[in-house]
C-alpha cells in the first residue's frame, strides 16, 4: 500500500506570495496601530492510500483471473465546498504489459476490468482499463470527510494465445481529482 | 525681567525697553515622546498542503529604528494579539484553525532577545524585547507555524488579522 497527502491533479492553485509587502511607519509608545493578515492558503487535498501491487495468478490462460480484493482509502478531504466531489480514477501507463520474454504475446491493457466495488461514502464504478484516458473507479459523496473500500477486485480476461509463463506487469495510474462545484 | 513661554497656552508680557535692549529671554521646549519606527510584514502566508501536518511560513522581517525612550534603561518591547479567536474560513460555517494554531520561533534578533510564542486572542505575547539603549533592532528570521488540524473540509483562503503593539518597559 502507499500512503501520500497529495495536492489533486485537476486543480490548481496559487499557494503563497513570492514577495511580502511591508509598512514602514514611525510611532508613538505605546502603539498598536500595526496589523498583520495570516492567511493559510489550503489547497485541495486529501490522504489517500492504494495497493502498491495487484497480482493475478494466473493458472489457465483461457480463462479469466481475478486478483484478491484490494482496499482503497481516502481520508481528510479538504474540498473548496461541500458540494464538490472527490473521483478516483485509473490509467494504463501502456498500451500493454510488459511480457517476461522479448515479443511474446502478452494482455493488453484493455484485458483489465474491475467491479463496481461496495465503498463506503463513495459510489463505485465498474470499469476497464485504458490507457488513453482515466477510467472512474469511485466518486465520494459530497462533504464527506473520507470514503474507502475493502473490495475492489480486478481481473485479467481470458488470453488463450499467452504462450510465456513468468511475470507480465503493467503499471497503472491513479488520479484523485475534485469534481462538481 | 525675563518671560518665560511654554506649553501649549502661551504666556505673554509687555514692557518698556531702552533700546538696545536683550533683557528679553523666551524658553524653548521640544516635548518628545516615547517613538519609534517600526516596519511589519503586510501579510504573512502558510502555504497549506497537508492539513495533517504543520505549515511554516516563510521568514519575515521585523525592524525597528530611530527608538526614543525615556532613560537608557527602559526597553522597548514588541507584541502580538490575534484580532479574533479563530481564522476566518472561505467558508461560513466551516472547520478552520484557531489563533492559539499559530506559534512563531524564538527568532535571531539584532540588537534584541527574540522570545518564542503561541498567538491569543487576549493579552498580546512578546515577540522580542530590544536591549536597553539601543536605537535600532530587527529580525529577518522571524517563522510563523501553523498547527495541523486534520479536521479542516475546506481549501482556500482562511485569513486572521494580528495586532503588533510597541511599549516601553522597564524605567
Amino acid at each position: 500500500m502507499g500512503t501520500r497527502g497529495l495536492p489533486l491533479l485537476a486543480t490548481t492553485f496559487v499557494l503563497a506570495f513570492t514577495s511580502i509587502g511591508y509598512a514602514q511607519t514611525s510611532v508613538t509608545l505605546t502603539d498598536t496601530s500595526q496589523t498583520t493578515t495570516l492567511t493559510a492558503n489550503v489547497s485541495e487535498q486529501a490522504r489517500v492510500t492504494v495497493p502498491s501491487g495487484v497480482t493475478f495468478t494466473v493458472g489457465n490462460v483461457a480463462a479469466s483471473t481475478a486478483a484478491g480484493a484490494a482496499s482503497v482509502s481516502v481520508s481528510n478531504i479538504v474540498l473548496a465546498t461541500a458540494t464538490k466531489q472527490f473521483k478516483v480514477s485509473l490509467q494504463a501507463n501502456a498500451a500493454s504489459f510488459s511480457a517476461p520474454v522479448g515479443g511474446a504475446i502478452t494482455w493488453s491493457a484493455a484485458d483489465v476490468t474491475w467491479n463496481a466495488a461496495a465503498w463506503t461514502n463513495a459510489t463505485g464504478a465498474a470499469g476497464t482499463l485504458s490507457n488513453a484516458a482515466y477510467n472512474t473507479v469511485a466518486t465520494c459523496v459530497a462533504d464527506a470527510a473520507d470514503c474507502s473500500t475493502t473490495a475492489l477486485v480486478f481481473t485479467l480476461g481470458a488470453k488463450g494465445t499467452v504462450r510465456r509463463s513468468g511475470n507480465h506487469t503493467l503499471v497503472v495510474t491513479w488520479k484523485f481529482e475534485s469534481i462538481g462545484s | 525681567m525675563a518671560v518665560v513661554i511654554g506649553g501649549t497656552a502661551e504666556a505673554s508680557a509687555q514692557t518698556f525697553v531702552v533700546l538696545p535692549d536683550t533683557s528679553l529671554v523666551t524658553a524653548a521646549a521640544a516635548k518628545v515622546t516615547e517613538s519609534a519606527r517600526v516596519t511589519v510584514p503586510a501579510a504573512v502566508s502558510f502555504p497549506v498542503s497537508n492539513v495533517r501536518t504543520a505549515t511554516q511560513s516563510a521568514a519575515v522581517t521585523v525592524s525597528i529604528d530611530q527608538i526614543v525612550l525615556g532613560s537608557a534603561t527602559e526597553q522597548l518591547r514588541i507584541s502580538l494579539r490575534a484580532g479574533g479567536a479563530s481564522f476566518s474560513p472561505p467558508k461560513t460555517g466551516a472547520t478552520t484553525w484557531s489563533a492559539g494554531d499559530v506559534t512563531w520561533d524564538a527568532a535571531i534578533w539584532t540588537a534584541a532577545t527574540g522570545s518564542a510564542g503561541t498567538l491569543a486572542s487576549g493579552p498580546y505575547t512578546p515577540v522580542a524585547t530590544c536591549d536597553a539603549g539601543t536605537s535600532t533592532c530587527s529580525t529577518n528570521a522571524l517563522r510563523f507555524t501553523l498547527a495541523p488540524k486534520p479536521t479542516v473540509k475546506r481549501s482556500g483562503a482562511h485569513t486572521l488579522v494580528v495586532t503588533w503593539k510597541l511599549e516601553s518597559i522597564g524605567s
